[in-house]
């Protein structure tokens, strides 16, 4: 139809196609999908994984239209309300979505049914709850036939996990430089006779690489020879029970520790932060809101109370603790409606993969109606060095209404960031911030803390700018 | 891990090595043939049968044959 429109990340797997119609999901099913999904609606583990949220709620259409080529069937699924990636997922985030993967795969493997592909990205998240969106990845089980996910699962989720278990390296700014996620030939070279000691090591990297390595060009003959021996489901399940184990015993020490000392980090005093806090409310009530950013959202307060008016909050912080510990609280409470994720506004996730369109830009996957920017940009500006007039024209270019905190040379925090460099940021001033602001924004409320070094605006786009 | 899972893993790495390979073409067969020995005690039973004849000839047992390149087929007992 005319107004689908593909979505450009889906193309891997021929035998369907994911587009959007009317502010909805679709997807169309080859002929041999279109019997797999026959297959996969018909288990009782679908029907139970589908009432609880955690497989996307998904619905066979009546019938692909009569120009729809190739197509046999239909799916219409529910929107997920902001793609996420996994390179943008704290620890836990990455671990959740893990057990998930491991779990439904285990339930299908009792009822004959496997998962084709083990990639994080076929995990989504509604707020703090992990959904697995890629049906036709489940298919039925040929006799004698392994994991064909297994290496996928253990680049994708289990090295990264490994990465920062055992190594304490953030495992984001690898699956980002590559989406493959990590080679085991190049994780075991970052293996040292220490970690050789512990649960998953040996197995699951050490000897995976090698073997992947020595047997790199046996394949066709491989499966065959499985199938010969008398592989069976029963194998697979004992290899995915023992992933569920090692992967459920994994933590990040750090994020463990150091939670006391984080929420009394902030420098401005009590009496700011209620003030802020009935600032951001006022504001946020204004009108109710479809999708809200939060830059910078540090432990989320603010955050929450935008999410008291609106449909969904994207909390984005660059500190991964500081977004594991987000997540870990909202996945307590059960949110649905407030997602985390590691976001350096600086350095934010680019559009990448195959035409530089599989993976999006934060924009391009939903732009918000309120942007939240509270003691942020100090950071941007004296730290990262972005020009004042540049920070406020690409928020404007996001066509929201802005909460924005403006804080001043003098403050304690901004002080801190100045000591040991040369300041070179003669237009940041409040004079200079508010005609900036100005120029693309009506402002409606202004409002000076009582620090005297901070000041917060609601300012909404100007039209016909 | 148990020992003769490690005694196997070292063995397949051991036979393994004999084929000269390029790791970026990585159609997975390490990954497949590993799973075996993830796939708890049916699946090390299995791996015995599928290398048997290499692991004779491997600690000498028996002598190693032209055909032993790649594993054969699992006896037909």
């Amino acid at each position: 139809m005319e107004n689908d429109r593909a979505e450009s990340g889906s193309f891997r797997d021929r035998q369907n196609q994911v587009f959007y119609r009317d502010g909805g999901v679709f997807r169309y099913l080859s002929v041999q999908a279109a019997a797999e999904w026959q297959a996969l609606a018909a288990t009782r583990f679908f029907k139970r994984r589908m009432d609880e949220g955690s497989l996307v709620e998904t619905q066979a259409v009546e019938e692909p239209a009569a120009d729809a080529g190739p197509w046999a069937a239909l799916l219409r699924h529910d929107t997920i309300p902001f793609i996420s990636y996994p390179y943008e997922w704290p620890f836990g985030m990455l671990k959740d979505a893990a057990r998930l993967s491991l779990d439904l795969l285990d339930d299908a493997l009792s009822e004959g049914i496997t998962l084709k592909d083990a990639s994080a990205y076929n995990v989504q998240w509604s707020g703090a709850r992990p959904v697995f969106i890629d049906i036709p990845s489940f298919e039925r089980l040929k006799p004698g036939a392994p994991w064909v996910g297994y290496l996928q699962f253990c680049r994708m989720f289990l090295y990264p996990l490994l990465l920062q278990a055992y190594k304490e390296v953030p495992f984001q700014p690898w699956l980002r430089g590559q989406l493959d996620g990590i080679e085991p030939t190049n994780f075991a070279h970052l293996m040292s006779w220490r970690d050789y000691l512990r649960p998953g090591v040996m197995t699951h990297v050490v000897l995976h690489s090698k073997m992947q390595t020595s047997y790199a060009e046996q394949s066709g003959d491989m499966r065959r020879q499985l199938k010969t021996a008398g592989f069976n489901r029963t194998l697979i399940q004992s290899n995915v029970r023992g992933l569920r184990r090692l992967v459920g015993g994994l933590t990040w020490q750090a994020a463990k520790s150091e939670w006391s000392d984080y929420a009394g980090q902030n420098s401005y005093e009590a009496a700011d932060r209620d003030a802020k806090m009935a600032f951001v409310r006022t504001a946020a009530q204004s009108r109710r809101w479809t999708r809200v950013w939060d830059l910078g959202c540090n432990t989320g307060d603010y955050s929450r109370i935008a999410a008291e008016n609106a449909d969904y909050v994207v909390a984005m912080d660059a500190d991964p603790l500081c977004i594991e510990r987000l997540y870990l609280k909202l996945k307590a409470e059960g949110n649905r409606t407030i997602l985390p994720l590691v976001m350096n506004l600086v350095d934010a996730s680019p559009g990448q993969g195959w035409r530089g369109q599989e993976r999006k830009t934060l924009a391009e996957r939903g732009k918000p109606d309120l942007v939240l920017c509270l003691a942020l940009i100090h950071h941007i500006v004296l730290r990262a060095h972005v020009p004042l007039a540049e920070l406020v024209e690409s928020l404007a270019a996001l066509g929201a209404a802005l909460v924005i905190e403006f804080v001043t040379k003098e403050d304690p925090m901004a002080r801190r960031l100045l000591q040991n460099k040369q300041d070179d940021d003669a237009d940041y001033d409040l004079p200079h911030f508010e005609k900036y602001l100005s120029e693309w924004f009506q402002i409606d409320r202004r409002q000076p803390l009582a620090s005297g070094t901070r000041t917060l605006y609601f300012a909404t786009p100007r039209t016909g700018r | 891990m148990t020992p003769i899972k490690i005694f196997l893993g070292v063995a397949l790495f051991w036979l393994g090595s004999a084929s000269e390979a390029l790791a970026y073409l990585d159609p997975g067969s390490g990954s497949m043939l590993l799973q075996l020995l993830l796939g708890g005690v049916a699946g090390v039973v299995m791996l015995l049968k599928l290398y048997w004849h290499q692991l004779l000839a491997f600690f000498g047992i028996k002598k190693k044959e032209a055909s032993d390149e790649t594993p054969g087929a699992p006896d037909g007992e």
